[in-house]
């Protein structure tokens, strides 16, 4: 690993690039590169943003010398005249409908009342975006507004592809960081099971894996926590919300850093419960732990991990504290895995 | 090239298509369809995947038209949309690919907050037909085989008398000098940005 570092720093050609990132960046871009390629390129990229310029010319120089498909195949207007059979269908959908509930509504009064209640037909209209990530992955995007977001692993988003007039709703499960664009006018909601955080322009962690918890971490700004009984709190920059059973408390982080630094591929651990770290590996990880000691549970742990998988993080925790992870149930066909956990 | 002049398009397109334009529709569709199935082949490997996302994202288009009053470019609208369908499709897709999830952690890299300067696919290939015209001349002579006659590397190097180490340098060269074009249309694209704001 050091010695790829020094190669890339030192030996460089015409392009800027050392051959080895050279052909790393050829690996990603026709998707032949393997976990531990992505994680080389990734430590590069990160280094500078020099290294992330010449990489987005090297794309786009590639989309147009190596495209991965033709682009004399494409066929527009094929295209467009099987987009306008669906547009009619949708439409004929919607004829068909009206006339029906014309004819019907007089008769079954009381059914189409039930059947029409309010806010369908308002909400039909606007398309919802979902946008969900694997266990272990995570994505970042920007929405319509301009804001951006990140969401972690196991974790789905969902917004209108056009905000409604009035506010920027978001439904989120898992965990999200937000930058939200400043607009006083249009609040920005995040809606959990518990709670809505309300903010008009700012930058905040929302952590709502399980139900009946909700972690609300803020960097810059100022949020509103809703909760469903009507009560609601205010959060500063630093502090951090902790719904748990109906239980809120409002702690000082002491680095904002470690609630949000998955967002950059690291998971930070520091001084934390060992009770705590398993949870949070749950979280992002198809995987359970039962820790069969519960003076064992409070061993405090550090430790910063950056694209392991779940099986050399077990491992390295095995190494570290030290304990013995065992499984005892097989996760297969997507089922979680579960671990039993002794002190060694 | 002109590509800020297309904005004007854009907007009344797409004032156009929120009356329920149809045809207006057609036009916005045309003008970007083939550029974001492109624009796709970042994100999935087979193109019949792409059209299906970039078609669906017109479709939204279509149905949302009422509330697009207030998406104030409608290109940047459309390459979010894209990326963003693409992204959920890669997700899906993560159960029979292994690697997926890791090409997502490359995804920041990739990605830009578009706007109406970002380049598409055909402004891209334009931009490099023009840097052509100014390749040295040997270089332009092997990347002419190379990229217009559709010679193999072995061919240029039998049919100019030099070695195929030196064509694939040349090759190279060449293509590090569309790639500083590109970087130097970007910079003034930014440059030209900071004025404006």
């Amino acid at each position: 690993m050091y010695n790829d570092k020094i190669d890339m720093d030192t030996k460089t050609n015409t392009s800027g690039t050392s051959p080895e990132v050279d052909i790393l960046m050829k690996k990603v871009l026709k998707g032949t590169a393997d976990r531990n390629d992505i994680s080389i390129l990734r430590e590069w990229l990160s280094a500078s943003e020099d290294n992330q310029r010449l990489f987005k010319q090297k794309c786009a120089v590639t989309e147009v010398f190596e495209p991965i498909f033709n682009p004399d195949d494409i066929d527009t207007e094929k295209a467009l005249s099987k987009i306008h059979r669906q547009m009619r269908k949708s439409v004929a959908w919607r004829k068909f409908a009206s006339h029906f509930a014309a004819a019907v509504i007089p008769l079954l009064c009381v059914a189409a009342l039930y059947f029409f209640v309010p806010g369908r037909g308002a909400q039909e209209d606007v398309a919802v975006v979902s946008l969900s990530t694997p266990y272990g992955g995570m994505l970042q995007t920007v929405l319509p507004d301009s804001s951006r977001v990140w969401l972690n692993a196991n974790s789905t988003l969902e917004y209108p592809a056009v905000f409604d007039m009035d506010e920027r709703k978001v439904i989120l499960e898992g965990e999200g960081y937000f930058e939200v664009r400043a607009d006083k006018a249009h609040p920005f909601i995040v809606s959990t099971d518990n709670v809505d955080v309300v903010a008009t322009g700012t930058a905040f962690n929302v952590n709502a894996y399980t139900k009946s918890s909700v972690d609300v971490t803020l960097l810059e700004g100022l949020v509103d926590v809703k909760l469903g009984d009507n009560r609601a709190f205010t959060i500063r920059p630093g502090e951090k919300l902790s719904l748990k059973d109906n239980a809120v408390e409002i702690l000082k982080e002491s680095s904002n850093h470690k609630s949000c630094s998955w967002k950059n591929g690291v998971l930070i651990f520091d001084n934390d419960r060992l009770d705590i770290v398993f949870a949070r590996l749950s979280q992002i990880y198809p995987v359970d732990f039962i820790i069969k000691d519960n003076a064992f549970a409070q061993t405090r742990y550090h430790a910063t991990f950056g694209g392991e998988s779940i099986y050399d993080i077990i491992h390295l925790l095995e190494i570290a504290v030290p304990m013995r992870c065992i499984p005892v149930k097989n996760g297969q066909d997507g089922q979680r895995m579960t671990y039993e956990v002794y002190p060694e | 090239m002109n590509i800020s002049c297309c904005d004007n398009d854009d907007k009344l397109l797409l004032s156009a298509i929120c009356k329920g334009d149809s045809r207006a529709f057609d036009c916005l569709f045309r003008k970007y369809y083939a550029d974001l199935v492109m624009f796709c082949g970042r994100f999935l490997q087979r193109k019949e995947d792409c059209e299906d996302v970039v078609q669906s994202v017109f479709l939204i288009l279509w149905k949302s038209r009422a509330k697009m009053n207030d998406v104030l470019n409608i290109k940047q609208w459309l390459l979010r949309s894209t990326q963003n369908s693409c992204l959920n499709k890669l997700n899906h897709q993560t159960v029979v690919q292994r690697y997926s999830a890791d090409y997502l952690l490359l995804m920041p890299y990739f990605s830009e907050d578009y706007s109406s300067n970002t380049l598409l696919y055909s402004d891209l290939v334009k931009l490099v037909a023009s840097a052509e015209a100014t390749l040295g001349e040997k270089e332009a002579e092997v990347w002419n085989m190379s990229r217009h006659k559709g010679m193999k590397y072995a061919e240029i190097a039998a049919a100019l008398g030099i070695s195929v180490r030196t064509v694939e340098d040349r090759v190279a060269r060449a293509k590090n000098h569309f790639r500083r074009t590109l970087d130097r249309y970007w910079s003034t694209v930014l440059f030209l940005f900071l004025f404006m704001d």
